[in-house]
């Protein structure tokens, strides 16, 4: 599991991502926002579709993070947790990683406002404790969602209101209760979920106990989680131990077509953890994931060691995700990562290697056969990354060589994974003195491979044509390549602007004509500014 | 109105771009514009005849018969289509009820056409749609072409498709289809010559 680096706010806002957090993502190489009509809709952990990647708010699983491109959660209340290197043993129902939202203490005053070119939000505590404990809101209007309709035209999708809360009670020296209720309106991922979560803290012990609900279009479940901790010093010769149990639940009336099953979806978990000398830790457990009848075992361990200002670890993780066919074998996936970091004072570097394993992928039916989970895959990469924090001047590369494959069983020839890329760079350059920030960011990735029409069939009882395709994934989109500016303006105490300016035009995919006879290139906004001024009290 | 302006700024600013592509009217262009059975329901006994109008970058379209056809379904009706001589048929076996029976083609550039014949009913294509264009097409006139589905290789059609305007002297060609829920097909192909 690994924290946010923080480096979007090391850097003084991405360069291309428009102020927003989830787009400031994109600069880790595990990371892409896959675009649904243009328009970023899910998220991507290396070669792990959106479908793979689980969101969760303080927790629990939400159906998503984006609406009209843009990150849900707010400045101030909110922080970001990622899960590319390995989940937490507390989590899991997903073969390809998360990303969470856990929402921050609402302590101290402040407030904040920001307007942009689609969207307005307004975030604060309450300047007095509402119902005898700490208080914070945010909220942001959405006035403009770009979104390329079907017919290729542009339409606007309306404006929509996203809102996050967050009340705290102390109820003793031990025990805190928290209620974060989180919402966005419109679109097919439109979704609620209030959430009410119970701390305990006792020396070595500490618990929580939680429960939410979620109403969504497409999904309504009641959801629990619990999780103890216990900690040790010096037991059995080790300077540490720790112990983890927990478990997870989620009931759930999920929209399938007409009918609406009732699903079941759980977790027990256990974890140990020894400090095994003086820079030496361990951690490992195994995690019982339930899925309705289906059970199946995660086991996930972790060393880690620090040799001077060199750190290593390695992980070795496996991980489960319901079929859609809940009798079906649930999909499976084992990682092993290995990472070293070096810090200095002033610079860092980080090196991650992977490899993962994939089986019982689904695989969409065809003309000549029925759907089956007997697809597998795999991916290996490296990934590098490094910051540089100056007096004045930041900067920070990041670079991934991949390559991740899939066949629809195993003796079947592979080609490329949907998302596979493989290479990737990005390179942040940013200057700041006397209220001024400019920052250029320049981005070089490979085209996604894509499956090329290689004919078309004329039905001439509805005059309308059908694809014929080649191979699987055996064509690549050309190169994309972007360069950013932004330049940020601190205008006094507590304004601030921004303009952030991305020059690209590059081929995102294709399309093609009614009759499949012309391949049509989709093309990036050659040049796609954005302003932004935030107001902090 | 400004506020609507401003919006409609704000989505360029924000959009992409699709290249450009052939207008589904446009007639320069390899594809198959209209598949015909004559007749299009056939009583056992009867027989039904196949062509296509099929358009060509750069070239007049033509009035095809495939090189190869077959059944997709019902595949037990297998021999009810045929190669007679010089062309392919479908000839209609005893059947207890009404039967679609789909057929595959394939024409001389390749391309490749499915189209249903009901087995078991009787039904007549349609009249061809009447064409009254002037020769030679005036230019920068709209000239109403009245109820099919049009396609041309000289000028530009309106969004609804019910309109042809020349701009520039062309030669080329303007063809009406219509077509009726039977299964019904008919066209009509005329040369164009605008100056």
């Amino acid at each position: 599991m690994a924290r946010a680096d923080d480096v979007d706010r090391e850097i003084g806002g991405v360069p291309g991502a428009f102020g927003d957090s989830l787009q400031s993502l994109e600069l880790s190489p595990s990371y892409t926002l896959v675009p649904v009509d243009d328009v970023p809709a899910g998220i991507a952990i290396r070669d792990a579709d959106p479908s793979r990647v689980k969101l969760f708010v303080d927790g629990f699983e939400v159906p998503t993070l984006l609406a009209g491109g843009r990150s849900l959660f707010f400045a101030g209340i909110s922080s970001e947790r990622r899960f590319d290197d390995g989940m937490d043993l507390a989590y899991g129902g997903a073969t390809g990683g998360g990303l969470e939202i856990d929402t921050q203490a609402a302590n101290g005053r402040w407030s904040q406002a920001a307007l942009t070119v689609t969207d307005a939000t307004v975030a604060s505590t309450a300047l007095h404790s509402l119902y005898g404990g700490p208080f914070a809101a945010g909220m942001r209007f959405s006035f403009l969602e770009p979104r390329r309709g079907r017919d290729l035209d542009l339409v606007t999708a309306g404006e929509h209101f996203d809102l996050q809360g967050r009340q705290e009670w102390r109820l003793s020296g031990h025990w805190s209760l928290a209620f974060t209720p989180i919402a966005t309106e419109g679109g097919d991922n439109g979704f609620a979920r209030a959430t009410l979560t119970a701390r305990y803290r006792d020396g070595g012990w500490q618990g929580t106990l939680a429960a939410s609900a979620l109403q969504g279009v497409s999904r309504e479940s009641v959801d629990t989680r619990a999780d103890f901790k216990r900690e040790l010093r010096n037991v059995g010769g080790l300077k540490a131990l720790e112990l983890r149990i927990g478990e997870n639940t989620s009931l759930a009336e999920v929209v399938q077509g007409a009918a609406t099953p009732t699903q079941f979806d759980g977790g027990l978990w256990a974890a140990l953890g020894a400090a095994l000398g003086a820079n030496v830790v361990a951690l490992g457990g195994a995690r019982l994931e339930i899925f309705d009848t289906q059970v199946a075992l995660s086991p996930r361990g972790t060393i880690a060691a620090l040799f001077g200002h060199i750190g290593v670890g390695l992980t070795a993780s496996a991980y489960r995700q319901a079929q859609v066919d809940r009798d079906v074998t649930p999909e499976r996936a084992t990682e092993v990562t290995a990472i070293v970091q070096r810090r200095w004072t002033h610079q860092r570097i980080s090196v991650t290697g992977y490899y993962i394993d994939r089986s019982r992928i689904l695989v969409e039916p065809s003309a000549t056969s029925v759907g089956t989970a007997s697809g597998v895959g795999t991916a290996t990469g490296i990934e590098a990354r490094e910051s540089w924090f100056g007096r004045h001047w930041t900067a920070y590369f990041a670079g991934a060589i991949s390559h991740a494959t899939r066949a629809d069983r195993f003796t079947a020839p592979d080609h490329p994974a949907d998302l596979d890329a493989p290479l990737r760079f990005d390179a942040v350059v940013a200057w700041h003195d006397h209220g001024w920030r400019i920052g250029v960011r320049g981005q070089l990735r490979s085209g996604l491979p894509y499956t090329p029409v290689t004919g078309a069939v004329y039905d001439g009882d509805t005059d309308t044509y059908s694809a014929l395709y080649g191979k699987p994934n055996s064509d690549r989109a050309p190169f994309r390549r972007e360069l950013d500016l932004r330049v940020d303006r601190q205008l006094g105490t507590h304004l601030h602007a921004y303009l952030d300016v991305a020059f690209n035009g590059g081929t995102l995919g294709y399309t093609y004509s009614d009759d499949y006879s012309q391949q049509l290139a989709i093309r990036a906004p050659p040049v796609l500014p954005w302003v932004g001024i935030t107001g902090n009290l | 109105m400004k506020g609507a302006w401003l919006v409609i700024a704000l989505v360029g600013l924000l959009a992409g771009c699709v290249d450009a592509g052939d207008p589904p009217w446009w007639l320069d262009h390899d594809r198959i514009v209209a598949v015909r059975l004559e007749p299009p329901a056939i009583q056992p006994g009867e027989s039904a005849m196949v062509d296509a109008l099929i358009a060509h970058r750069g070239a007049p379209t033509t009035d095809d018969q495939p090189v190869a056809a077959t059944v997709v379904s019902p595949r037990a009706l297998f021999t009810a289509v045929h190669y007679n001589l010089d062309h392919w048929q479908i000839d209609c076996p005893p059947v207890a009820e009404q039967t679609s029976l789909v057929v595959e083609m394939r024409f001389p550039a390749g391309e490749v056409a499915t189209k249903t014949v009901v087995l078991g009913d009787t039904h007549a294509n349609p009249a061809a749609p009447a064409l009254a264009v002037p020769d030679p097409v005036p230019l920068h006139q709209d000239i109403a072409l009245g109820d099919a589905e049009w396609f041309t290789s000289c000028g530009t059609l309106d969004a609804s498709r019910t309109t042809l305007r020349v701009d520039e002297p062309c030669d080329g060609e303007l063809v009406g289809v219509v077509r009726d829920l039977g299964g019904g097909v008919a066209w009509q192909v005329v040369p164009l010559h605008a100056q």
